[in-house]
């Protein structure tokens, strides 16, 4: 199982955290797709202690037991 | 004496320590009007206060020193004055501008702490390459909506490069800046550079910690320890 925690408004009708259920070949970029999350509202992704903008984790195949994070920005002063 | 009550906590030194330190708060919108009123009260000497702004209507629902009289006044100067009313012998430098233009100013280059109270990602982008060349931590937080987020950086993590990205704009311009918001924030935001100063275990070191006020969900996000 591939556990995704959301942050912020993209809690919003999608719950804190959201259970996917493992597949090969699995991408970050198909688990935004089924979440209907757009990438462009995302400041940051973080798979496995890894962080990285979502331009380059897009790609990233998760694992069986894999933690995702997105995280939108937030910039107000 | 005035302000001892905070030395009961933080110790008999709490005042030597923080008289030592020049604070640099940058922005004085939701988050740095709280921030210079916490430092002030701290017992602080020395700070700096840079912001281009007047005070305007829209800034009524959050902004410490925003009221029907200081609008379309510079914030800078009336916070200055409100600081003032608080400890008069207090040393205030207030630079009307953008901080971009006011990076070589001898008050400003001799800041040992720089709050990131600014508005927008790349003025906090500028911010974090500023105080890594200056050598002195960034006290971060920024906000939007129900949610917040604080971190204490030390020159190198660049962990606001890393969380910022090519983003120009965050989720407070959709859900804009609540009444309670701005405090809860901006005095974590003095209480990691209180822990700092004192050095009091338990500071976001090169950590953000993400704060959903909503949910009360806290948890530290991101760390650039390792």
């Amino acid at each position: 199982m591939v556990k995704v925690k959301l942050y912020a408004y993209l809690r919003d009708n999608r719950g804190k955290e959201v259970d996917f259920e493992y597949r090969t070949g699995l991408t970050i970029a198909d688990i935004a797709k089924e979440l209907e999350l757009d990438l462009s509202d995302v400041s940051i992704i973080i798979c496995d202690g890894k962080d990285d903008v979502p331009e380059k984790m897009k790609d990233v195949e998760v694992k069986e037991d894999s933690l995702v994070h997105f995280f939108p920005p937030v910039a107000g002063g | 004496m005035v302000f001892s009550e905070n030395a009961k906590l933080l110790g008999k030194d709490h005042l030597e320590v923080i008289a030592e330190s020049c604070f640099l708060v940058v922005g004085l919108g939701g988050l740095g009007g709280y921030i210079a009123n916490a430092l002030t009260r701290l017992g602080a000497k020395q700070l700096v206060l840079v912001d281009f702004d007047h005070f305007q209507e829209s800034n009524l629902n959050r902004q410490l020193f925003s009221s029907r009289e200081t609008l379309n006044r510079p914030k800078v100067e009336v916070v200055k004055e409100m600081l003032l009313q608080i400890n008069p012998n207090l040393e205030v430098t207030a630079l009307q501008g953008n901080i971009q233009d006011y990076s070589d100013h001898r008050r400003v280059v001799k800041a040992t702490l720089v709050f990131d109270a600014v508005d927008n990602i790349k003025t906090r982008l500028w911010l974090e390459s500023f105080a890594e060349m200056q050598k002195v931590p960034l006290v971060h937080g920024a906000i939007g909506g129900w949610y917040g987020q604080v971190g204490f950086l030390m020159p190198g993590s660049k962990l606001l490069k890393t969380l910022y990205g090519t983003k120009e704009r965050g989720i407070e311009k959709t859900l804009g800046s609540p009444t309670f918001i701005p405090p809860i924030i901006a005095n974590m935001m003095v209480n990691e550079a209180v822990k700092w100063l004192h050095n009091i275990e338990g500071l976001l070191l090169n950590k953000l910690l993400f704060i959903d006020i909503k949910n009360h969900d806290y948890q530290i996000l991101l760390d650039h320890t390792k």
